[in-house]
């Protein structure tokens, strides 16, 4: 396997809340959503193992998000990952790597889901993960981004991470 | 009643905001910042139109109350306004 390969989904029930500034676990129409507010930064984060079909390549990061009540405007969002691997990480302090931008509009009208993704290249970008490492995504409206517009709550509903 | 600071102009507005995500109604055509003018101009227009307010009311209620019963009675009567429509 290689680019175009889906490696990981994520779907908010696996969210890992930071202690503080965390989206919140909402449900629309019985959708698990997370709730990302337009006024305070706020995060989740997602673990799991780069899979062993993995082949050393980029990876896309994908963002699946609908918003509570704007159907115009934009969001931003930050994306990093974390290497957690054998002896080398001390995962009592985070080490997420360099952050990757997301712009999203909002859709029109309310209620439908608007996708939008990012590329990280294979190295420092990806925090110089390998195959069959632990690793941490973490998502992060950046609502105080002056190009962040939208009014009220984004919700993330899927996440995918796809080799390049 | 002093004007509000922009630290709680800005609470008013992440509540607003968080108020109609969590009823999900829809705002069309605005953006955060608009709506943040939104509200810097109505606490704006209250703090110019407090005075002929309180002159409005004739006597006796307009000695036997203080400003700020007056401004309690109406913030209550846009309530019940608010609530009936």
């Amino acid at each position: 396997m290689a680019s175009g390969n889906t490696l990981l989904i994520f779907t908010p029930l696996h969210n890992e809340p930071p202690a503080a500034d965390y989206a919140t676990l909402d449900i629309r129409n019985q959708h698990p959503v997370l709730d990302f507010d337009a006024a305070d930064d706020e995060s989740a984060v997602f673990s799991g193992i780069l899979p062993r079909h993995y082949a050393g390549g980029g990876i896309t990061v994908y963002i699946h998000v609908a918003f509570s009540s704007a159907t115009s405007g934009n969001s931003v969002w930050n994306v990093s990952f974390e290497r957690i691997c054998n002896e080398d990480i001390d995962i009592d302090g985070d080490s997420f790597g360099v952050v990757q931008e997301i712009n999203l509009e909002a859709p029109n009208p309310c209620g439908m889901v608007k996708v939008g993704h990012v590329d990280f290249t294979d190295g420092a970008q990806i925090d110089n993960l390998t195959v069959g490492e632990g690793l941490r995504l973490k998502i992060t409206r950046d609502a105080d981004n002056i190009d962040d517009n939208a009014v009220g709550d984004a919700e993330l509903l899927f996440v995918e991470l796809k080799e390049t | 009643m002093t004007q509000l600071t922009d630290d709680k102009r800005k609470e008013l507005w992440a509540e607003f905001m968080s108020l109609v995500s969590s009823e999900r109604s829809e705002l069309a055509g605005i953006t955060k910042q608009e709506l943040k003018v939104v509200v810097d101009v109505i606490d704006n227009w209250i703090e110019a139109a407090i005075p002929s307010f309180l002159a409005a009311i004739p006597s006796p209620g307009n000695t036997a109350l203080t400003a700020k019963q007056k401004l309690y009675l109406f913030n209550a009567i846009v309530k019940k306004r608010w609530e009936v429509n």
